[in-house]
Formats: structure tokens, sequence, C-alpha cells
């Protein structure tokens, strides 16, 4: 990116982030109760940095998004595997899944509230709910769209059935698991805002609901950023991973 | 991995669901209340929840609630279209204003729609306002980088090629542009229905008095857990519908760009 492209880029961001400052820090200083300057932001986040809350609260959100996908990606890759290659499993459980699927993660807050409380395991089951799916769904295109030919080239070599998955099937298919992954991580992180929004003593979502209470207003935008600037960097992890990982699919984004 | 009959599968994927309300109903009804019976509610059979789905037919609460939502998911949802479909275009098709208004638009992008719920509400209350808000902008991200995706895909060729033919801007972006964008367009706002809808859930659960997620956190609380499932099963339900609805927009408008699933 040229000097020139650069300037460009970041020109309408600054002056967004300038005409805030001005409006709500100078001209309309009314408004900072529902819009406070950016000033007031950075100083807040300054004070939670110094006084360990943010970190504290992007510590247990984190814990929560791994531990639900963990187990989403654990128990979604075999079942995704299993549909994609038995139509016995798949017309077994495909009823199952394709009832659940539309029901968006947030819609069983809740019920998973009146099953687990409030708390850590709720936030959790609802996270895996927003992951396991993409998950599964990504997994059967996966091995749906290994080469036939392979798989056929190892049975005559005499290839057993394990090892057809373990050494054809899955390699083939790891590139859209890993985007399947991706998507997951991106969909459990949005569901985690959602969980702790509503039950959670703790978190990210929980920080920018009890700074509402408080009316803390420099406290939910902080949070807001930090939500969203962790959402980036984990979809910007999982991308650096695929292209480690399956250098050989191009895709950019 | 043989090819089987059709009709041998579609019987044991019926089977297979019978079975599983089957086991869910026995579940519910002879297993939990002998393990504790205040287990019943968190689990009611699937009967308790078609009946209780019927109480709310009869008294027509149902038809209050998904009216509400769908109200609040329509407004908002047109509203992002028609911005974001012209944000998207005018970006893709202008490139100065591209280079300038992009960054702004990665600079909210990150943020997911259900972040927005507190200030939200601290800006709008509780209600419509705040939930249409939440819900547009949940569908017009999705919207608008679709809509500079597809402008930015359309065959360059096509473009000299009118430009040769004496093609003015205008007539490019019209007859060009414009249909070619088209399928990723509307793939656009299929995601962003998708997700305006999901937002509108969260955005009910914590502020609203009617609609479908106000419902179904109404419910809990007051441990009405077959209407919690009610509410649950029609938010997929409606879902589904507004999904295959835009597939079938999608199939009637332009036919050769699309692929089902």
């Amino acid at each position: 990116m040229s000097l020139g492209a650069r300037g460009r880029a970041l020109a309408l961001p600054l002056a967004f982030v300038a005409t805030w400052q001005l409006a709500t820090g100078i001209l309309m200083p009314s408004l900072a109760s529902a819009l406070p300057p950016p000033s007031k932001v950075l100083a807040e986040a300054w004070g939670v940095l110094a006084s360990g809350d943010l970190l504290a609260s992007a510590g247990h959100s984190l814990w929560r998004v791994l531990g639900g996908v963990v187990v989403a990606v654990s128990l979604g890759i075999p079942v995704g595997v299993g549909i994609g290659l038995s139509a016995l499993f798949e017309d077994i459980v495909d009823p199952a899944v394709e009832f659940l699927r539309p029901i968006p993660p947030i819609a069983w807050i809740p019920l998973g509230i009146l099953w687990f409380g409030i708390g850590d395991t709720q936030n959790m089951f609802i996270i895996f709910l927003g992951a396991f799916f993409p998950v599964v769904l990504n997994t059967v295109s996966g091995v749906r769209a290994v080469d036939r030919s392979l798989v056929w080239a190892a049975l005559t070599l005499g290839g057993s059935r394990g090892q057809i998955i373990k050494e054809i099937v899955l390699p083939g298919a790891l590139p859209l698991i890993l985007t399947g992954c991706r998507i997951g991580l991106g969909v459990g992180w949005m569901a985690l805002v959602a969980a702790e929004l509503v039950a959670a003593r703790s978190g990210l979502g929980f920080m920018i609901q009890s700074a509402r209470y408080a009316l803390a207003t420099q406290r939910v935008i902080l949070g807001m950023a930090v939500i969203g600037v962790l959402g980036l960097l984990m979809d910007r992890g999982m991308l650096w991973l695929e292209r480690h990982v399956v250098p050989w699919v191009t895709s950019a984004r | 991995m043989r090819p089987r009959s059709a009709g041998l599968r579609r019987a044991r994927r019926l089977v297979a669901a019978l079975v599983l309300l089957a086991v869910w109903q026995a579940c519910s009804v002879v297993v939990l209340p002998r393990v504790a019976p205040y287990l019943v509610i968190l689990l009611p059979p699937p009967l308790a929840v078609a009946s209780a789905f019927l109480d709310l037919a009869r008294t027509g609460d149902i038809v209050v609630h998904v009216l509400a939502s769908l109200k609040r998911v329509v407004g908002a949802f047109l509203i992002a279209a028609v911005s974001g479909v012209g944000l998207g275009v005018v970006i893709g098709w202008w490139r100065t204003f591209g280079d300038l208004v992009d960054p702004l638009v990665e600079f909210f992008r990150p943020i997911p729609p259900l972040a927005w719920i507190p200030l939200a509400i601290l800006w709008f209350g509780i209600g419509d306002t705040q939930n249409m808000f939440i819900i547009f902008l949940g569908a017009f991200f999705p919207i608008v980088v679709n809509s500079i995706a597809a402008v930015g895909g359309v065959d360059r060729t096509l473009v000299w090629g009118a430009l040769t033919l004496g093609g003015s801007r205008w007539q490019i972006l019209r007859e060009i542009v414009l249909p070619g964008a088209l399928p990723t367009v509307l793939t656009g706002l299929r995601i962003g229905l998708g997700v305006g809808w999901m937002a509108l859930v969260a955005a009910e659960l914590v502020a609203a008095s009617s609609g479908l997620g106000f419902l179904i956190e109404d419910s809990r609380n007051l441990l009405f857990t077959e209407r919690v499932l009610v509410g649950m099963i029609l938010i997929g339900l409606l879902g589904l519908v507004m999904d295959r609805g835009m597939r079938l927009l999608q199939a009637w408008l332009v036919p050769w760009a699309v692929s089902w699933r």
C-alpha cells in the first residue's frame, strides 16, 4: 500500500474520531452521557487496564469461547465425517440436525439458563451451539469434496477404511474443516456476547451490560471496541492458521 | 457409499425423526419424573409443547408476538437493504469514494450487532426503535460487504466492451454492473436477513415487551418451559421460511447463479 493510499484509508476514520471528539467533548457536552468523547473512552481504558478489570473480563470471555469452541470442534468433526461418509449415519442424524440448525444459538439462552443456571456452563453451552453447526456443515462439504479417484486408488492398493479416513479423507477435507472452525469461532464469539449480556457475572458482555446500568457509557463503548478487536484478532489468527496449515488453498478471505 | 433408493432413505429419515420424538416423550414422561419430579419442568415432552402451542394459538398471543417480531425485522431489513446496497454499489463503483469510505465500514464491522445492545438501550430506550437499530446493524454489514464484492466481481471485459461501443457511465452501471452484481447482492441480502433475525431475538430477549424473543424470556421467568420451546421452534421455523423465501427470490431473479445450500 502506497503512502497516499494509506493516507486515504486513514482519512475518514480519523475525521470521524475527530468530529466525535469535537462534537461531544467541546461543542455539545450535554451529549456526553449518551456518547462520551473518545478522550474519555481512552481515559477509561487506561483506568480499567491499570485496575486489571479489563484483563479479567477479557480473560473470562476468552476462556468460555475457547471451552465452547473446543467441544464444538471435537464433536462436530466426527459427526461431519460420519454424515459425509455413511448414508445410514446421515439418515439417522440428519433429521435432528435439520430440525435444530435453524434455531439461532441466541434463542437457546432462556432454556440454557433453566438448564444450567447463570455462569460458565450456560455461556459455554450457547457458544457450543453457535460453533457446532458451522463446523458440522463445513466438514460434511469437505468430506464430500474429496476426490473420489484418490479413495478408489487407495482401495485398489488395499487400504483399510481407517487408513482411507486418516490418510485421504481428513487431509482432503481439512481446508473446509478449518473454514468451518473459523466461522464457528466467529458465531461463537457473537453468541458469547449475547449469553454474557443476559446470564453472566463476569466477561466482556457482562461488563458492557453492567456499565449500562451504572450509566458509565464510556465503559460500554470501550467494551464494544474490545469485543470487536478481539473478534477481529481471532478471525485473523484463524486465517493465518489456514494459510500455514493448508497453503495450497488460495482463498483471500 | 453405494447409491440407494430415494424411497428407502426417506423412510429411514422419517423413522429416525419419529424415534427421536418418541425417545424425547418417553424421557420426559417416564425417566425424568423417576429421577426427580421437578426435572420435567426443564424438558417438557413434545405433546405438552404441542398443546402449549395450541393454547397460544387459540388465545391469539402467538400471532401478536410473531407479528411484532416480523414487523421489526421487515422494517429494519428494508432500511438496511436500501442503504446497504446503495452504499455498497457506490463504494464498489466509484473508487475514490470507495477508498475513503471503505475503511470507515471496516472500522465498525468487527463489532458484533449484539454488542451494541446496551448502548442502543441508552440511546433509544426499550422497544421498537432499539430493536430495529440492532437488526439494522446486523443486516447492514453483510449487505454492504457483499454489494462491494459484487460490483468488484463484474466481468471487466463486458465493461470494456460497452465502453468500446460508446456506452455512457450511467448506461454501463445500469445495463452491465447492476445485473452482473445482482447474484452476489442477493446473497448478501439473504445473509443479512439471517443475521438480522438472530440479532432481533437477542434484542428482544433484553429490551422488548413483545415479540418472540420476549416470549421465550418471559416464559422462562414464569417457568413455562413448554412455551419457551414453542417460541424457539417458531423462531427457527420463521428463520427457515425467510431463508427459503430469499432463495426462491434468487432462483426467480438470477436463475443462472443459484446453488441450493
